[in-house]
């Protein structure tokens, strides 16, 4: 992004500059930041289950029932066109179905959730 | 190693960075503390099931969210501030203490100061005199070394953005340090 080797050096610098800044504070404040630390940790159990860990099953169990409706309801209730039934196999289930595409998916809605988001 | 004691560790290695950048933008130790906190608290509550990888982006976003929200907040009551002033006064009430409105000091003890070095103490500064957004780009990219994207997403921001506000910055810097940091 900055290709000027004097800017580069710069940049280096200050950051080292900035650390050694931020690496002088005084007992009080570590103190403090220790106990922010131990405060927010313990906050761990008090939290709500996170949809990662509960929301993307039942995500997942809700978008099996709903393609298992649309491909099952048809057949049910009328003949379906042949050129629909011989496009859908077992194949598209799996595919769809794949742990690692919910992954995937749960990954894209993650970025997508952070790029529209409101400020947290 | 269990989740806490990995959050722990992740967040006792951001803290004293976090405060100092909160502490840059608020000038005062109490704010800088009370948005590093709070910043600590969203991070656990919201995302310690999150892969570790992905702490440390989240982290700075929503530092930088509490930052640009203590900013706003911050501009907000001075413009009232500015507003009911002379009318306060005009009613005979007391204002409060111009001294105690001023900056503490960074928060730095008659220790801490000797202990910084005029060249640090220089570019602190010269990052107090840049924008904000310039100043979150700048220590974004160039100390917790987020790249363009990164930063982007921590400063809600494009990644065009990002470019424009980090060369602002080091050019302003530049300008104001002067010879000594060329």
């Amino acid at each position: 992004m900055n290709r000027n080797p004097h800017d580069q050096r710069f940049a280096r610098r200050a950051a080292e500059q900035l650390t050694r800044n931020a690496d002088v504070v005084d007992d009080e404040i570590r103190a403090r930041l220790r106990s922010a630390r131990r405060r927010a940790l313990d906050t761990l159990d008090d939290r709500p289950r996170s949809a990662a860990r509960f929301g993307v099953p039942a995500v997942a169990a809700l978008a099996a029932a709903a393609l298992a409706t649309v491909l099952l309801v048809p057949r049910w209730s009328a003949e379906p066109p042949q050129d629909i039934v011989a496009g859908l196999g077992l194949e598209d289930l799996e595919i769809l179905g794949a742990a690692e595409d919910l992954e995937l998916y749960e990954h894209l809605e993650f970025y997508r959730w952070l790029e529209t988001s409101e400020p947290i | 190693m269990d989740r806490r004691q990995e959050l722990d560790g992740f967040l006792a290695g951001v803290e004293r960075r976090a405060f100092y950048t909160a502490r840059l933008a608020t000038r005062n130790a109490d704010d800088a503390l009370d948005l590093v906190q709070d910043a600590m608290t969203a991070l656990v509550h919201r995302y310690a099931d999150r892969p570790a990888a992905e702490w440390a982006p989240l982290f700075h976003r929503i530092l930088q969210n509490r930052i640009r929200d203590w900013s706003r907040r911050r501009a907000l009551r001075d413009r009232f501030r500015a507003w009911l002033g002379p009318r306060t006064e005009a009613a005979g009430e007391r204002n409060d203490d111009p001294i105690a409105e001023l900056p503490d000091g960074s928060g730095a003890n008659p220790a801490e100061l000797a202990e910084r070095s005029a060249v640090g103490s220089a570019l602190e500064s010269a990052l107090r005199t840049l924008p904000l957004r310039q100043r979150q780009a700048f220590l974004l990219r160039a100390w917790e070394g987020l790249d363009v994207a990164e930063t982007a997403r921590a400063m809600r921001c494009s990644q065009g953005s990002v470019k424009t506000h980090y060369s602002r910055a080091v050019r302003a810097l530049r300008a104001v340090l002067g010879d000594a940091w060329r």
